[in-house]
């Protein structure tokens, strides 16, 4: 995609993870008169995606794609002021945590991260949330997708139960599940309505199971 | 319960942070399994500068495991030696999402982090030989350093010159038995780890994202390989899932001139249902049995 120069000096910035060029590029573009929306739209949101392939493609890693996402919060809390009330619809609406007796975040984190820049509301529960926690967070928050991350093979004893219970809370959301513990097979098992291996693949998923 | 039992050992893998001054937490339920580093001691690179070596009979959880080397020492079996990975302890040390940004915002820091890593590990190990003497047998459980994780450029500055200095350093002290197990996804790190000075009899155990016979290759042979049969199935799937997916391991494992151990993909689940578990030993029975009889494993 041809950019201006403006938004392709913050894309490539996001790309190459260097925060600073990155809230400088916000900085530079708002006063040249770019639109907020235009930069996340033409810029952030698609360095992002540009990162997410970067990483399933085995040329970054997760240390890249933490700090690409430190440069793309950075960039996106400069242009946040100047976005219009909510900054536009979001995509959807994700609620996202870590199960009952594990309390491993970075996976779920970075789910969180590709989700929000790829246009989605992000609630993040944290780690070693219940059933319950879930289910009275998805009243106030009505998400579409819930994400249940999980490292551990100890979450197989409670997952069944927090999909059940996620499902009577939430009849509509999609259920989906993933973390190093959890296979295709497995989220089948549990009751997931979809599985991601990495956070790349997460956003794909779930917008494969919202068919959007 | 299943006719099997190996020597206890003790330890967990987020090792290290307590060591150096950070805080544990303890599990809270039986779900959590094992304590984690709540706190970790290091949140700048200038903490380095000032963080003490710490005291190896004293520090963190040394003092549990060398109450737990006497019982072992009592009982006429070898003690335990924690050897790494260094990469878990720097993670305790300084935090691991902390951790994955520094290996490329503050290198220097990180090689710092792993120098003081390696050089308690072997403080450490030396006062047990002291007190134990060296029948002993060093452990290295490697989850952090998988590339789910990192990049196998990252492996090479960072983890494979500190497991280097680990594994020289451990054997001038007479250590020469090693259980190390290759947790999770190593696929773009498996060169470097069979570049690594093993002494012969060395045992690896790999995860499931491993091939066996691709490990066994890579390492010549040289090598008894453990594995890999995937935990997810030995907790969640049905005995006879468990039996099939261990004779799949047994079949390829079988071949291996090395020598081979039909063993879960990483630590046995603690929810694993017994008859999981039985499942799992009576394919290595079945299978065994059925070899001798030349009926299996050709």
């Amino acid at each position: 995609m041809k950019r201006p120069p403006e938004l392709a000096k913050l894309y490539a910035a996001v790309v190459a993870f260097e925060q600073e060029a990155a809230v400088e590029g916000a900085l530079a573009a708002l006063a040249a008169g770019f639109p907020a929306g235009d930069l996340v739209a033409r810029s952030l949101a698609p360095a992002m995606e540009e990162v997410g392939r970067l990483y399933d493609q085995g040329h970054y890693f997760v240390p890249e794609l933490l700090l690409a996402s430190d440069s793309f919060e950075a960039a996106l809390s400069v242009l946040s002021p100047h976005l219009a009330e909510g900054g536009g619809a979001p995509k959807g609406r994700l609620l996202l945590g870590t199960v009952a007796g594990d309390i491993h975040e970075i996976g779920k984190n970075l789910v969180g991260l590709m989700f929000r820049s790829a246009g989605w509301r992000v609630r993040d529960l944290g780690a070693n949330v219940s059933a319950d926690q879930f289910a009275q967070a998805s009243l106030e928050f009505r998400p579409h997708l819930m994400g249940l991350s999980s490292l551990m093979t100890t979450s197989f004893q409670v997952m069944p139960a927090m999909v059940a219970a996620l499902r009577r809370a939430a009849p509509t959301a999609r259920i989906m599940v993933g973390g190093a513990s959890l296979t295709m097979e497995t989220a089948r098992r549990l009751g997931a309505d979809g599985y991601a291996p990495n956070a790349a693949a997460a956003v794909r998923e779930g917008q494969r199971l919202l068919g959007t | 319960m299943h006719g099997y039992q190996d020597a206890p050992s003790y330890g967990w893998a987020d090792w290290g942070g307590w060591e150096f001054g950070g805080r544990v937490r303890w599990p809270e339920s039986y779900l959590e399994g094992a304590p984690t580093t709540a706190v970790s001691p290091v949140t700048a690179p200038g903490d380095l500068d000032r963080l003490p070596l710490p005291d190896p009979q004293r520090a963190g959880a040394w003092p549990l495991l060398r109450s737990f080397n006497r019982e072992l020492m009592a009982a006429g079996l070898p003690i335990k030696i924690r050897a790494g990975s260094p990469t878990s302890v720097v993670a305790g040390m300084v935090g691991k999402e902390r951790l994955l940004r520094w290996f490329l915002r503050e290198p220097a820091a990180v090689e710092k982090a792993y120098a003081l890593a390696v050089d308690h590990t072997l403080a450490a190990a030396a006062a047990m030989v002291l007190e134990f003497g060296n029948r002993a047998s060093a452990s290295i459980s490697a989850p952090l350093d998988a590339n789910t994780l990192i990049s196998p450029d990252i492996f090479a500055r960072f983890v494979a010159p500190a497991l280097n200095r680990i594994v020289i350093g451990l054997a001038a002290l007479g250590i020469t038995s090693f259980k190390v197990h290759i947790c999770g996804d190593h696929r773009l790190n498996l060169p470097l780890w069979a570049s690594l000075p093993w002494p012969e009899g060395t045992f690896f155990s790999i995860g499931s994202e491993l091939s066996l016979t691709g490990v066994a290759e890579l390492f010549g042979h040289r090598f008894m390989i453990g594995g890999n049969l995937a935990t997810d199935i030995l907790a969640g799937g049905t005995h006879e899932e468990v039996h099939r997916a261990a004779w799949a391991c047994l079949e390829e494992g079988g071949r291996l001139p090395g020598g081979f151990a039909l063993m879960p993909a990483c630590e046995m689940p603690v929810t694993a249902p017994p008859l999981n578990v039985a499942a799992m030993v009576n394919a290595a029975g079945d299978f065994n049995r059925l070899r001798r009889e030349g009926k299996a494993g050709r």
